[in-house]
């Protein structure tokens, strides 16, 4: 969740006034022939529609040819991305017979038909799109790990490779290096199985060097620590899933070893991620140990109160924010749903005192912990995701606050929507 | 506090402070690559640009002369058009012609921080409308035939958002 407070935010639409053919305007046209909508050159318009969301685009595309050509040129550098699955598979395929398709991003969904490994996919049709789309693809998500192997020679270009929905394995261990400018990694979600066909190849002293992962700890706990350690230098955002089902202290020590030793060269961007990682230690270390005491943590009676966190908010002066407070008690309201919330905005708008109010509040409150940036340097993040698949109470909820600086893609929480408000 | 001139495609002079005019790229490259910049009666012509226009520019640049350059390195950054502060709001409720005419001189002149409030403005006036209505808003002609359209339409659902 993150929410976005503003003290200099108008979105308020424009009112286009185009109907009136004033004397002046003659004049004008008379002393220099003006550029209009339609004569403003292309590279222009470019800037234009790169404002664009990717359902306004798509509406663009719609206008007329040249906006049409435009938005094909904008969608190859940015975000417009091209499913494939069992359905349109064919139609791909034969679509690349006759023209050239560019996409940067490609997932591939063969959830549909999954049921037999002789899915549609497996057909020559997909190395074929692939000798098409290859060289453009930056990001590539599948559903199957087994049709990495078949695309590997193909994607002289990728970058971001994002298996967290993998769910069925091959086998086989699978060389990530061949993928030799691979940047960000999404390993998949559950399964050791898949992680360990795939960790070994990120040990290696000569291969590839992640600057974002997102890993899920469960039994393989050495394999990730050498998988960190290896990657460690070059790493700038990562992501830990830790399954609180097999966490144990012992566990969670060797982490904390791991990263003093190997992470201390980390392009500081927090005051000090160490630091703030050791405070997420020590919190749930102490959250552990209680776990097994049994105390508040596994009290489930205790509720998130909305009202009452929207109240002290309020009282604490908070003004002109009500869409962002809005936002924050939908979120809160939500709130098997809510582990994080970013508050981004200007100095002064009362983004301290939000936070400072939802500790107060918060039922869980040695689970709130603040993060506080202003660097405009991509920040190192690390962040650690407790899964909670212990049924409790125990609710966790990083919070960060003064992000000057607004790098929405590097903030690790997940934003379910970034809203803004007027001051 | 050196001045410079500026002078419009419809011939009229505008008398501007030097750091004013450094807001604009252009003139700023020109200015040093001529070795101009504490020379006297320095005039610039700007035959893209009229009065009208111009004035408003200038207006603008004044008004944001003290701010930083925007980082340059901000290309794969996710765009934003709600982040319009209220100056330039308020500044960019002109009529269309005029805010096309806008981006026009604040490319040619190379003004960053105008020509980007005034894409993301112009892209607002698309939000949430139809091919239809944004067709009339701009007055483009629709040269599509139905069967190109139908196609285009099918491509789309392809594509989801990333």
């Amino acid at each position: 969740m993150m929410i976005w407070m503003c003290g200099d935010v108008n979105t308020t639409s424009l009112e286009v006034n185009n109907s009136e053919g004033t004397g002046k305007d003659v004049m004008d046209a008379r002393i220099n022939e003006k550029i209009t909508a339609t004569s403003l050159p292309n590279e222009m318009w470019l800037q234009v529609l790169s404002n664009l969301s990717h359902g306004d685009s798509l509406q663009a595309k719609l206008v007329c040819k040249r906006w049409c050509q435009l938005v094909d040129e904008l969608r190859l550098k940015r975000k417009s991305k091209l499913i494939i699955n069992g359905e349109n598979l064919k139609r791909l395929y034969n679509l690349t017979e006759h023209q050239d398709l560019k996409y940067a991003s490609v997932e591939i969904d063969d959830r549909a038909n999954n049921t037999t490994n002789s899915s549609a996919l497996d057909s020559g049709y997909l190395p074929n799109i692939f000798k098409c789309l290859g060289s453009n693809v930056v990001e590539l998500k599948l559903y199957n790990l087994s049709i990495l192997s078949a695309l590997k020679n193909l994607l002289p270009n990728l970058k971001e490779l994002n298996l967290s929905q993998c769910c069925s394995y091959q086998g086989k261990p699978m060389d990530l290096n061949t993928f030799s400018n691979l940047k960000s990694l999404s390993m998949p979600m559950n399964g050791d199985k898949q992680q360990s066909e795939l960790l070994p190849s990120l040990t290696k002293v000569t291969g590839i060097r992640l600057e974002k992962l997102s890993i899920t700890i469960e039994g393989n706990i050495d394999e990730c620590l050498n998988v960190l350690a290896a990657q460690a230098t070059s790493l700038r955002w990562l992501e830990l899933s830790l399954s609180s089902r097999n966490l144990d202290l012992r566990w969670l020590h060797q982490l904390q070893e791991t990263f003093n030793t190997y992470m201390k060269s980390y392009p500081l961007a927090f005051e000090n991620p160490i630091q703030v990682l050791e405070e997420l230690f020590r919190t749930y270390s102490k959250q552990f140990a209680t776990f097994n005491g049994g105390s508040k943590y596994c009290d489930r009676r205790k509720d998130i109160n909305p009202g009452k966190i929207l109240t002290s908010i309020r009282k604490n002066w908070i003004i002109h924010q009500e869409a962002a407070l809005k936002d924050l008690e939908i979120a809160l309201r939500n709130e098997h749903k809510l582990n994080s919330v970013a508050l981004a905005g200007p100095i002064g708008v009362g983004k301290s005192l939000v936070v400072t109010s939802l500790i107060a509040n918060f039922p869980w409150p040695d689970n709130v912990h603040t993060y506080a940036w202003n660097t405009n340097r991509a920040p190192a993040i690390v962040s650690l995701k407790i899964v909670n698949d212990i049924p409790c109470g125990f609710q966790n909820m990083p919070t960060a606050s003064s992000v000057t600086h607004f790098p929405v893609d590097m903030i690790p929480f997940q934003l379910t929507h970034v809203s803004s408000i007027n001051a | 506090m050196p001045n410079i001139q500026l002078q419009s495609s419809d011939n009229e002079f505008f008398n501007i402070d030097v750091q004013v005019a450094r807001c604009s790229g252009t003139i700023k490259t020109l200015l040093e690559d001529c070795g101009m910049e504490s020379g006297d009666n320095v005039i610039v012509p700007l035959p893209n640009i009229n009065s009208e226009i111009l004035r408003q520019v200038l207006n603008w640049a004044n008004y944001h002369k003290d701010d930083l350059q925007p980082n340059e390195d901000d290309e794969n950054k996710k765009k934003r058009t709600d982040d319009i502060s209220l100056w330039d709001a308020e500044f960019l409720k002109v009529d269309q012609d005029t805010l096309i005419n806008l981006i026009f001189a604040a490319n040619y002149l190379d003004i960053k921080g105008l020509f980007e409030v005034a894409c993301k403005t112009v892209a607002n006036m698309m939000k949430g409308k139809t091919p239809a209505e944004i067709r009339k808003t701009f007055n483009i002609r629709n040269d599509f035939t139905p069967v190109e359209e139908e196609q285009i339409r099918r491509e789309n659902e392809w594509c989801e958002q990333k």
